[in-house]
This record gives structure tokens, C-alpha cells and sequence, in this order.
């Protein structure tokens, strides 16, 4: 396998690919980012006007269950933008397949803010369609909603993320024993 | 330095160590290419991680063998070790003195490239690299584990090897 001019000039052409991926994948992230950004002190405003006018206690209590969300998804919107970045292919083999085997875990320790996340906008949402909607009836759609996407995730993992899993701690385990 | 100029000199300098690597893994050419192409990615991601640590030759082969281990397109158990009779260490796994004398015989040799394949990919890796003429302690560095463990593996697969090539004309070393 000999390099000619002409996949020297694919070599070119793979580095300008990879700054517009970098430069794309940086894009979405600071879209999303400039989403919560404005969502949170808008809602925040939101909540502080409508108290004032209204001196519902359930207003601003729904306005800081959806705050809170917001802030949390930022939060960890954040850690995965960072953990993208790190991606190291240049660790130590061993190293490498230890993290690569806890990032393709299913359920991972952080998942418990984003269950929070979604707990505190089912919250808000209620308490802002307090009265309007039956609580039974919310929840057995909110809830339905939010299984079907764990199960939409699990299949997802399963197919895609299980298999590298397994792989990867099939190959800790043989670098590790004697 | 900018991470482009930065990057072009790593691929000047590395460019016949990547395409090796590649070479062991892959026997027909576009997939050679794929992974080439794979490897050059992960070091683009992975520059920014480099400090200098260690020899850029022995950060290169990191990511190339990582690259290896998660190659995407290709199946992971399937993926085989390919030698070739102009393999400049191929006398590392195999007698100097008998493998010269005898010539290189073509059965002989692929009873050699069948007991490879048949090695697990952590071991085919661990291979790999001692074909590339790489000593116990850059080997250890790379994959992550002490040098008497490293030493240890090596002996296993040899031994492994010389066992099932028992009856044969190689000796191993």
C-alpha cells in the first residue's frame, strides 16, 4: 500500500472534511446551547411578570420546575459536548476500551439528572394545566411518553452500543487476566 | 503550531507506519485505504490530546492499534492478521537461521498466517506491533499494561503458537 499524489490530495481534502465536521459538530452544540440560553432567563422573566400579575403561587412554581430542567439539560448537554471532544484514540489500548465501555453503558450515573430534568418539566407542565386536564389522564400520557422513548433508547443501545459493550469488555478481560 | 501543519507532519513522518498497521489487518486494498483513512481521523481527533509524553512514533501506533480494535465497517471478530513473506520482523516470531535456510516455503507459511488468524484481537495486536520491531517496553506502553505482563502474553502466544505448529519446520525463539 503505496500513498500516490493522488491520495495525497485526498489527504488534503480529509483534513478540510474534518475541520467542517469539527467546525459543524461545535455549530449544533452552540445552537442548542444558545437555545437554553435564551429559554431560561425568558421563562425566568416569564415567571417573575406573571407572579406579579397573578400572585399564583403555582405559576412560579411551574416556572421553577421548567427553569430547573432547562438549567439541568444545559448542564449535561455541556458534559456530553465535552466527553465528544475527549474521545481519545491516542490513550493506552486499556484505557481506551475501559471508557469506551463505560461511555456505552445504558443507564449511566448521570442519567438520574436527566430522569430529574424530565420529572420537574412533567411538573411544570401539570401545574400549568392544573385544573384544565385530569391528573390521572396527564400522567398516563406523560408517562407513556416518556416510557416508549426509554424503550426507543434501549432498542437503540441494544443494537448500536450493546455489541461495541461487549467487545470492548470481552478485550478488557483478556488484557487484564494472564 | 497549527493543528493542520501539525497534523501533515505527523503524516509525512508516520505515513509508512500507519499503512504497515493497516496492512496487518487488511488484505485488499480499499479496506487497507478505509482504514488508513480511519486512522488519519482518530489522529485528527486525538491530536489535540497530545502533549508529548512519549515518542510521537509510539502515539501513532496508540491510535493506529485503537483504531484497529474499533474499526467501524469491519466485523470485529473477523478481522485477521495478514503477513506478508517481506515482513521485516517476521524472523521475531520465527528461527533467523532455519526460516533463511529453508527458504520461505509456501505451505509452511500459511500454516504460520492460519495459526495468526486464529489468535484473539488483542493478541493479533500484541503481534503486530512485535512485527513492527517494537521492544517489551514500548509494546506495554502502548496497549496500556506493565512490561512483565507484556513479556508474559508474548511468551504465551509463541508458546501457543510453537505448540500448535509442533511437527512442523518453524522453531519459534
Amino acid at each position: 500500500m503505496n500513498l500516490n499524489n493522488q491520495d495525497k490530495i485526498d489527504v488534503n481534502q480529509l483534513i478540510g472534511k474534518l475541520q467542517k465536521s469539527d467546525k459543524n459538530y461545535a455549530d449544533i452544540c452552540k445552537a442548542l446551547k444558545a437555545i437554553y440560553w435564551v429559554l431560561t432567563p425568558l421563562y425566568l422573566i416569564m415567571t417573575i411578570v406573571f407572579y406579579i400579575d397573578t400572585k399564583e403561587i403555582n405559576n412560579m412554581l411551574a416556572g421553577i420546575a421548567m427553569i430547573s430542567c432547562f438549567v439541568i439539560f444545559l448542564v449535561i448537554l455541556n458534559k456530553y459536548q465535552k466527553e465528544y471532544n475527549g474521545v481519545d484514540y491516542s490513550l493506552p489500548t486499556l484505557l481506551m476500551l475501559k471508557k469506551a465501555a463505560e461511555r456505552y453503558q445504558p443507564f449511566r450515573p448521570e442519567s438520574i439528572w436527566a430522569i430529574i430534568a424530565i420529572i420537574l418539566m412533567d411538573i411544570g407542565f401539570y401545574i400549568n394545566s392544573f385544573n384544565k386536564i385530569d391528573f390521572l389522564n396527564f400522567h398516563i400520557y406523560s408517562g407513556s411518553i416518556i416510557i416508549l422513548s426509554i424503550i426507543v433508547g434501549l432498542i437503540i443501545w441494544y443494537n448500536k452500543y450493546k455489541p461495541l459493550r461487549d467487545n470492548a469488555l470481552a478485550s478488557i478481560l483478556e488484557i487484564e487476566g494472564e | 503550531m497549527k493543528k493542520e501543519e501539525q497534523f501533515n507532519q505527523i503524516l509525512s513522518e508516520n505515513s509508512n507506519r500507519i499503512q504497515r498497521i493497516c496492512c496487518y489487518y487488511n488484505s485488499n486494498a480499499e479496506d487497507q485505504k478505509d482504514m488508513y483513512q480511519e486512522v488519519l481521523v482518530n489522529i485528527w481527533k486525538s491530536l489535540d490530546n497530545f502533549r508529548g509524553d512519549s515518542a510521537i512514533s509510539t502515539w501513532v501506533y496508540r491510535v493506529a492499534v485503537n483504531t484497529s480494535l474499533s474499526f467501524t465497517g469491519k466485523s470485529y471478530k473477523q478481522m485477521k492478521l495478514i503477513v506478508n513473506t517481506d515482513t521485516q520482523n517476521l524472523n521475531s516470531i520465527l528461527d533467523d537461521e532455519e526460516f533463511e535456510a529453508k527458504q520461505i516455503e509456501e505451505e509452511q507459511f500459511n500454516q504460520l498466517q492460519t495459526e495468526l488468524n486464529m489468535l484473539s484481537v488483542i493478541d493479533k495486536a500484541l503481534i503486530s506491533l512485535m512485527l513492527e520491531g517494537l521492544n517489551m517496553k514500548e509494546i506495554a506502553n502502548i496497549i496500556g499494561i506493565s512490561e512483565s505482563n507484556t513479556k508474559v502474553k508474548i511468551h504465551r502466544i509463541k508458546e501457543q503458537l510453537k505448540t500448535k505448529l509442533a511437527g512442523g519446520v518453524y522453531e519459534l525463539k
